[in-house]
């Protein structure tokens, strides 16, 4: 009888246990993902379409693609590192909606896929950042 | 006319007057002050002499410290007086010309021999700032026989810059925007400053550089002893993680670019920096041009990210 009782309260210990770590991974990744948001993307216009730009216009700024892959990537690293974290990224030109890849288009623009798997969980988010001109 | 200019005149007018002795000896000379532990140095040039020889005597503080005869072809000529110990020390120099026949005095004057100041000044007015030097670097003389006229020389600094430094449209530090002369008796040759950013920059890893950021920016001289600094095309971007390199590597973009503020530098923030130059002229003064600069606009400001709701579909990520 005794060592039914155990048996249950480790049972729901456990139980407890990882819905604490589950609540906590998914505030974890929220707060992560929050951290990505319109202010951090512009932080990655490079510096010489900046430079660019003040000569051609706004259509010549372009994100630092190596610069924020490798930032997302930190990023979730340092923030949920027992999450297994894939990051993927679509860059395309705003102004045409063609990928950047194709000549004549710019990096200006990003879409990405976050892909957390934790423990047996797996999220997914897709997030997409646009360049834009005030009026 | 400068009152100096104006005295020279009336003594000019002094000795004409009274009458020139066939005998007369006329020279004009300069001397350069030199640094502690330096030599000064004497020149002295001809301009008119009816005999032969004279014999020349300079004494350091009553010393005998040259003694040597010299015809007219001897002119012109350097003589290295002796140098100064300390800062503080000053030595009086007596020059004795004596024609070699009669012994009869040709001319003789006395100076005090002192080391250049080396001042360190500030400067905040950079449109039209202004610094001469506490102590005079040349001594210009004219003797017509014993009739001696010393004029004590020496060297101003002037800013031509402006005093607001605004860059609305761009992020480049325009380094020709700075400009200054020296008054100086002779031609001064500089060939670059140092600049320094008195605000720490953040790298592209969102840390703080150590130190503050100096540049040495070469000058242009515009005009004799007028220079301008020259816009320096010398900084590569690293295409891996955006930072400004001084020298090419694997990873800079080809393309040479001037100094720039990084982008986290924000609109609006005022950036005190100094120009620096160092020993200019006789006099070695150190000039400190400080002010500050703003950038005003944010090109940025003009456009933002917007988190768009509908994703596109059936595209292929690049995975990292």
């Amino acid at each position: 009888m005794n060592t039914c009782k155990v048996s249950f309260y480790f049972l729901l210990f456990c139980v407890l246990l990882q819905s604490f770590f589950s609540i906590s991974m998914a505030n974890k990744i929220d707060s992560t993902l929050f951290l990505i948001n319109e202010e951090w993307i512009s932080n990655f216009i490079s510096e010489k379409s900046l430079l660019e730009a003040h000569e051609y216009g706004i259509e010549m700024l372009e994100i630092d693609t190596l610069k924020l892959k490798k930032a997302t990537k930190e990023i979730f690293v340092s923030n949920i590192p027992f999450a297994d974290t894939k990051v993927g990224f679509y860059f395309y030109d705003c102004f045409t909606m063609e990928s950047c890849t194709i000549d004549g288009n710019r990096c200006n623009s990003v879409q990405m896929k976050i892909e957390i798997s934790f423990m047996k969980e797996e999220i997914e988010r897709i997030v997409c950042y646009e360049l834009s001109k005030k009026n | 006319m400068s009152i100096k200019n104006i005295e020279m005149i009336l003594f000019l007018i002094q000795s004409f007057l009274i009458k020139p002795n066939s005998s007369s000896l006329e020279i004009s000379g300069l001397i350069s002050l030199g640094d502690v532990q330096e030599e000064s140095k004497l020149y002295l040039e001809l301009l008119s002499f009816t005999k032969d020889n004279v014999n020349l005597e300079i004494y350091e503080d009553d010393s005998l410290f040259y003694k040597e005869q010299i015809s007219f072809q001897d002119f012109p000529f350097e003589i290295a007086l002796p140098a100064i110990e300390d800062i503080n020390q000053t030595k009086k120099i007596h020059l004795n010309m004596k024609y070699s026949e009669a012994n009869q005095v040709a001319t003789q004057f006395t100076f005090d021999l002192f080391p250049i100041s080396k001042d360190i000044a500030i400067i905040s007015n950079l449109k039209e700032g202004r610094y001469t030097s506490q102590t005079p670097s040349f001594i210009h003389l004219y003797a017509f026989g014993t009739q001696v006229n010393l004029q004590y020389e020496y060297e101003t600094f002037i800013s031509l810059g402006k005093n607001d430094y605004q860059f609305f449209q761009s992020r480049y530090f325009d380094f020709s925007l700075f400009e200054f002369k020296i008054e100086s008796k002779k031609e001064i040759h500089l060939t670059n400053c140092k600049v320094r950013f008195l605000t720490q920059f953040l790298n592209s890893d969102l840390f703080f550089q150590e130190g503050y950021t100096y540049i040495d920016v070469p000058l242009i001289a515009l005009k004799k002893n007028h220079y301008r600094l020259e816009n320096d095309f010398r900084f590569y971007i690293d295409r891996r993680d955006g930072n400004i390199y001084e020298t090419q590597n694997l990873w800079c973009e080809e393309e040479l670019m001037p100094f720039f503020f990084p982008l986290s530098v924000g609109f609006h923030q005022m950036i005190p920096f100094e120009i620096i130059l160092e020993e200019i002229g006789q006099s070695k003064m150190t000039i400190f041009l400080q002010n500050q600069v703003e950038l005003g606009n944010d090109l940025r400001e003009n456009c933002f990210y917007i988190n768009k709701k509908e994703k596109m579909e059936g595209i292929e990520y690049e995975y990292v």
